[in-house]
């Protein structure tokens, strides 16, 4: 067995592969950036090497130092997580020639099936079926026009090298297709250091499953099963479940069969993931391979009650398969979610900052890195936490995630608890009507502005009908005012503020609460005393009875098979204004959303744009946003250079207003 | 500890009476405060909006922390006066919570005749300074106004307690280590380029605030001058080049957060001379105050009952429960703050006065804050009581309560006439705060009393030429100021005049009294030293 593990790898998947060396008596060795130094990865492992500074690429895409560090703590062997350098065949071989042990598939596997183009080449061979694309050297714009027309619109680009959705776009038209290559150009290369692309037939409603397969040097193979990955946004998966609601034994054993085929014929070892699109008529095309331990791996984990990270080490220690296929049972179903530090009422804008309260949810699997104080930086990936239902049904699963997801909660970071709970309780993923286009289809992000009258009274009425006894009448929480009149009560869900005022019934009990134009009489039922029902109020909202869960600073209510989250009114704060300020757009002035790195000034001073124009490309978090114009006008000034690490609310152009025509003529002589 | 017993029989149709009666007046009183929030009606909080500008109230509302209390006083000031032009006077003040520390703050409204200062709006600003002095508050003020109001400049400008006293108090304030912030919202013209000026830190807004002596139509007038409002005192002007303000705010949203870190950074502390106990909710329903309070002033009532329904758990250790029965004395706590209850049962003898004058001396020695609730109509008269001398011993309660140095709360639960008014500490004698409950009256006599003497001095004088008057004759006499009296004696009168700190629902007495304490207590309270008792 492996002795000394270096996980060369942050976050939650460093703390999870280290849980089970753990377990099984294997010494761990952490490494990290700058920015980590006080990661709860570090802390959890017997020896933390430092790498270099907190870019990624300086650090862990770092291949020599992360080597240095194994020869350093005299590490036995390395494992790469997801991500980072997990798919890269160099650093494999490296560590190899270095003489550790790689816990991942041999180099040779990894560069055959790790590549798309080559991966899709070997599945021709086989016969497995594959989506009309072009995926040749020649990276030329004429010729990936030419095949975009040839394959037909609308068109999905892809970064040859990675996956996990990242440097993806659609294309509708022949006219979009240059802007969208340049950026998935740049996006791979910043994720994956390459940046060749394919293109691919865009299917409307595929199914996205994968199946699990794993590999030992002796040449035995075997499937765990299948995973449907379709709850996606921006291409990034965001719920995972196995077995899928799409996929019965006869489709399991060709998906099977066809992975199997895949990885035989690559000589695959260890940990692999072949995924598929599956179409609406059940017909299913081959996609790319992961040859490396998928974020996704704990629902495989629960319903065959095996650790995948257990078999990873064994067999990179030569041992063989501890099962064959014919012992791997399956049972129930398991659903898994992505907490991930982004606000999806912002277009999914990722967020930094540090927890300041995380409630974990009980009676689930929950792996994660974070814990009050965690500093989220904008460096590297947002997933906070992975929460992992299980049920013998699909239906009981998916019942535990939903209380799961209600007793989740996060300060600190914008986070998409909210959509993810929306989506587990929304009718069509009850009734597994899935697709890779549901959140976008469903609107299920828009819906998360939506608060029924009726909630929100609720809600507001709380603090007037049970007031608290604090020590100090000043420090409660109670917004009493001259009158008991007008208080204002401000509850936010997913981030966004929903006003309402609070009067004091004249006569008796109760409290009328104003909702836009509309009055609401809320009373309580049961006892008003502040010590009973403590964390859980009933009210009567117009005669409708609702249940208000009240915990310090949040509050949830289920109306109509839908729960809603609330986070209590925050105090203004300098840095949050600040940083509105720069979102919104002060006239003149275009800040930095967050913390970012400049990737593309697309203008120079005194440039004339129009409204919308694209002007600054910032990445943040491994992912690109465009700042756009938001108006007409001219660049006055530029105060960064591509390259520069900002802080959020930075000032970065000056957009003066439009120029008069006449001095727009004079510029132009 | 006791707790207090009651004797009132919700199911009475007396009770019924008195509720429907008090909710009537309850009712209004509402109604008048939710037309004073209106500001300056809808056209010009339109225009405000349109400037990107929050309102007064709103501007408090953000600066303060989210789901605290905000003590506002003396909303319905200028009720009924200056044409009812004025709603609260222009000016919003109160006491609130900012950075988990009680702040003064003034707000002008300036939707309100551009929040200039009628007589009554200087006034209003003076008294939130007194408080801020009183309780040692830090101040903020959210300054959007054009100064004085200059129709009624004669009544603003010149005398000690008018415009010129707002930065006399800056002065005195600052020198005393009690912040001065301001927060230029809006214009700060001539006098009102002090209030930032004379402040300790002062935050500007972007194109809304200016702050200068005099505004570009002056400087026109005065040298010729072309110059815009900006250039001559707008905020980048003041944080860069004059060094007239110290932070530069993008808008009011900006400006406000700014301030809540000015004030985080104020050290303060409060002084509790004594443990404060658990709170504990009245044992009474304090709705049934309604029921209880007569609808007749001259109906007697136990103030035993209204106590009952304020104070914790109900409990009250009287004071000399058998002596002087006029007047309850007794302790007790309010949101867990012990408090010495001084109370009207009756009109004041001289047995009364002295328990009256005892008991607030004990309360002094032990630096226990006093609550007066008045409910008096005077002191017995007649050759008895002056022969036993009433006017020492009521002297001696009037001067116990003047020199009380412990923090001092009034509310005006009924009658306030007369003598009576001092010795249960009216606004002369300084209270830290005093309310008045809608049925309250307060005059120099109750109305009927003063038509009465006015009647009987005519008589007498009309008797010395052997005249008369017929019924009907006096009945037309003493009429006028049977009017007049009702009118000024009008809790809504007193209130728009700023005798008292507002009017308020009876059942947010104990909110109101729990947090004038806590507030209190940001002062340290000093040992009263008593001067010379008639004895």
């Amino acid at each position: 067995m492996i002795e000394r593990l270096l996980i060369a790898n942050r976050g939650e998947i460093a703390v999870r592969v280290m849980r089970t060396c753990q377990r099984l008596g294997v010494r761990t060795i952490a490494v990290y950036s700058d920015a980590d130094g006080r990661a709860p990865h570090v802390a959890s492992a017997d020896w933390a090497v430092r790498i270099g500074g907190s870019p990624a690429a300086q650090s862990y895409l770092n291949l020599e130092a992360i080597l240095d560090a194994a020869r350093q703590t005299r590490a036995t062997a390395i494992h790469p997580g997801y991500g980072f350098l997990s798919e890269s065949a160099d650093f494999a071989q490296a560590a190899i020639d270095a003489g550790f042990i790689w816990v991942g598939p041999a180099p040779a596997a990894m560069r055959a099936l790790g590549d798309k183009a080559r991966a899709r080449a070997l599945a021709e061979r086989l016969g497995v079926p594959l989506l009309p694309g072009y995926h040749g050297d020649d990276q030329s714009l004429s010729t990936l026009g030419d095949e975009a027309e040839r394959i037909g619109y609308p068109v999905l680009i892809k970064a040859a090298a990675g996956g996990g959705g990242r440097g993806m776009r659609v294309v509708d038209s022949a006219q979009a297709l240059a802007s969208a290559l340049e950026a998935a150009r740049r996006e791979a290369v910043s994720s994956f250091g390459d940046e060749r692309v394919l293109l691919e037939r865009y299917v409307r409603r595929p199914r996205h499953i994968e199946m699990q397969i794993f590999g030992d040097e002796r040449g035995q193979l075997v499937h765990l099963g299948e995973r449907e990955c379709s709850i996606q946004r921006r291409h990034q998966k965001l719920i995972e479940e196995s077995p899928s609601p799409a996929v019965d034994a006869d489709l399991r054993m060709r998906l099977a069969d066809a992975a199997l085929r895949l990885a035989r014929a690559a000589g695959y070892t260890n940990a692999g993931t072949v995924e598929f699109l599956l179409d609406e008529d059940r017909s299913f095309a081959f996609l790319e391979v992961n040859a490396r331990l998928q974020v996704e791996h704990p629902v495989t984990e629960a319903i065959t009650g095996l650790d995948l990270v257990e078999w990873q080490l064994r067999v990179a220690a030569g041992e063989p398969l501890p099962l064959a296929q014919d012992e791997i049972a399956f049972d129930g179903h398991a659903i898994e979610v992505r907490v991930i530090a982004e606000d999806a009422l912002a277009g999914f804008l990722p967020s930094s900052g540090t927890i300041e309260h995380f409630a974990s949810p009980a009676g689930v699997r929950v792996d994660t890195w974070i814990d009050a104080a965690t500093v989220v930086s904008p460096y590297y990936d947002s997933l906070l936490a992975k929460v992992v239902a299980y049920g013998s049904t699909r239906q009981t699963a998916a019942e535990r995630l939903g209380e799961a997801l209600r007793q989740t909660w996060i300060d600190g970071v914008a986070n998409n608890v909210d959509l993810l709970l929306a989506i587990v309780e929304h009718p069509a993923f009850l009734a597994s009507d899935l697709h890779t286009g549901f959140v976008d289809e469903q609107q299920v992000v828009e819906s998360l502005r939506e608060v029924p009258a009726t909630v929100l009274a609720a809600v507001s009425a709380l603090d007037a009908l049970w007031p608290s006894a604090g020590d100090d009448p000043w420090l409660g929480t109670t917004t009493w005012r001259l009158g008991r009149l007008d208080e204002p009560a401000t509850w936010a869900r997913a981030g966004r503020d929903h006003p309402a005022s609070v009067s004091a019934a004249l006569d008796g009990r109760g409290v009328d609460v104003r909702v836009g134009d509309d009055v609401l009489r809320v009373t309580p039922l049961g006892s008003t005393d502040a010590d009973v029902n403590v964390g859980r109020k009933r009210v009567s909202v117009q005669g409708a009875a609702l249940t208000v869960w009240d915990h310090d600073n949040r509050r949830m209510v289920e109306w109509q098979h839908r729960s809603y989250r609330f986070g209590a009114p925050r105090p203004l704060a300098v840095e949050h204004v600040t940083r509105e300020l720069g979102a919104s757009g002060a006239p003149g002035r275009l800040s930095a959303p967050m913390p970012a790195r400049i990737v593309k000034l697309a203008v120079v001073r005194g440039d004339h744009v129009t409204q919308n124009q694209p002007l600054v490309v910032l990445e943040a978090m491994k992912m690109e946003h465009v700042l756009e114009a938001p108006h007409a006008g001219v660049i006055v000034e530029i105060c960064v250079a591509v390259g520069d690490q900002v802080q959020g609310g930075a000032q970065l152009i000056v957009l003066g207003p439009p120029a008069e025509p006449s001095a727009a003529e004079q510029r132009v002589e | 500890m006791s707790v207090l017993e009651t004797r009132i029989d919700p199911s009475s149709a007396e009770f019924a009476v008195n509720r429907e009666h008090n909710l009537r007046l309850v009712a209004e009183l509402r109604q008048r405060l939710a037309s004073v929030k209106q500001g300056g009606g809808l056209e010009a909080v339109r225009r405000h909006r349109a400037r990107g500008k929050l309102l007064a109230r709103e501007r408090i509302e953000r600066l303060i922390d989210p789901r605290t209390p905000f003590l506002e006083f003396s909303p319905l000031a200028a009720n009924g006066m200056y044409d009812d032009d004025a709603p609260s006077a222009g000016i919003i003040t109160g006491i609130g919570t900012v950075a988990g520390k009680q702040v003064a703050i003034v707000a002008n409204d300036a939707t309100v005749k551009g929040g200039t200062y009628y007589p009554m709006t200087v006034k209003k600003h003076l008294r939130l300074q007194e408080v801020a002095e009183q309780n040692h508050l830090p101040c903020v003020y959210l300054v959007d106004s054009g100064g004085a109001f200059l129709p009624l400049q004669a009544d603003v400008f010149a005398d000690r307690e008018h415009f010129g006293r707002i930065f006399f108090n800056q002065a005195n304030l600052s020198s005393r280590g009690i912040a001065q912030v301001a927060v230029v919202m809006g214009s700060c013209t001539a006098g009102g380029a002090y209030v930032p000026a004379m402040s300790d830190e002062t935050v500007i807004v972007k194109g809304t605030g200016t702050i200068f002596i005099g505004g570009p139509p002056l400087v026109k007038a005065a040298t010729g001058e072309v110059v815009s409002a900006e250039d001559l005192g707008g905020a980048d002007v003041h944080t860069r080049v004059s060094g007239v303000a110290d932070y530069f705010a993008e808008d009011d949203l900006h400006a406000l957060a700014i301030t809540r870190r000015i004030l985080a950074n104020v050290p303060t502390r409060k002084h509790l001379p004594w443990p404060v106990a658990a709170v504990r909710e009245p044992r009474h329903d304090p709705a049934e105050l309604y029921g209880i309070v007569p609808t007749d002033l001259r109906k007697q009532f136990d103030v035993r009952e209204v106590i009952a329904r304020l104070v914790d758990n109900s409990d009250l250790d009287e004071f000399k429960a058998s002596y002087g029965t006029t007047l309850v004395t007794g302790f007790a706590h309010i949101m867990g703050y012990p408090v010495g209850i001084v109370a009207n049962n009756g009109i004041l003898f001289s047995e009364s006065s002295l328990k009256g004058a005892h008991f607030v001396e004990l309360c002094c020695a032990r630096k226990i804050p006093l609550v007066f609730l008045q409910n008096i109509t005077g002191f017995m008269v007649g050759r008895e009581s002056e022969n036993r001398g009433l006017a020492r011993d009521g002297a001696k309660m009037v001067m116990a309560v003047a020199n009380a140095s412990v923090p001092k709360f009034t509310v005006i639960l009924g009658s306030s006439f007369g003598a009576g008014n001092y010795g249960m500490c009216g606004r002369a004698y300084g209270p830290r705060q005093l309310w008045m409950w809608p049925n309250a009256r307060i005059s120099v006599m109750g109305g009927q009393q003063a038509a009465s003497v006015l009647l009987q001095v005519r008589l007498d004088n009309l008797q010395r030429d052997g005249q008369d008057l017929s019924p009907a004759e006096r009945e037309a006499f003493v009429l006028p100021t049977l009017v007049t009296y009702e009118t000024e004696g009008n809790p809504y009168f007193s209130t728009a005049r700023l005798w008292d700190d507002g009017i308020i629902d009876p059942l947010d007495t104990r909110m109101v009294l729990g947090l004038g304490i806590s507030a209190a207590l940001n002062a340290e309270i000093p040992p009263t030293s008593f001067g010379v008792f008639r004895m």
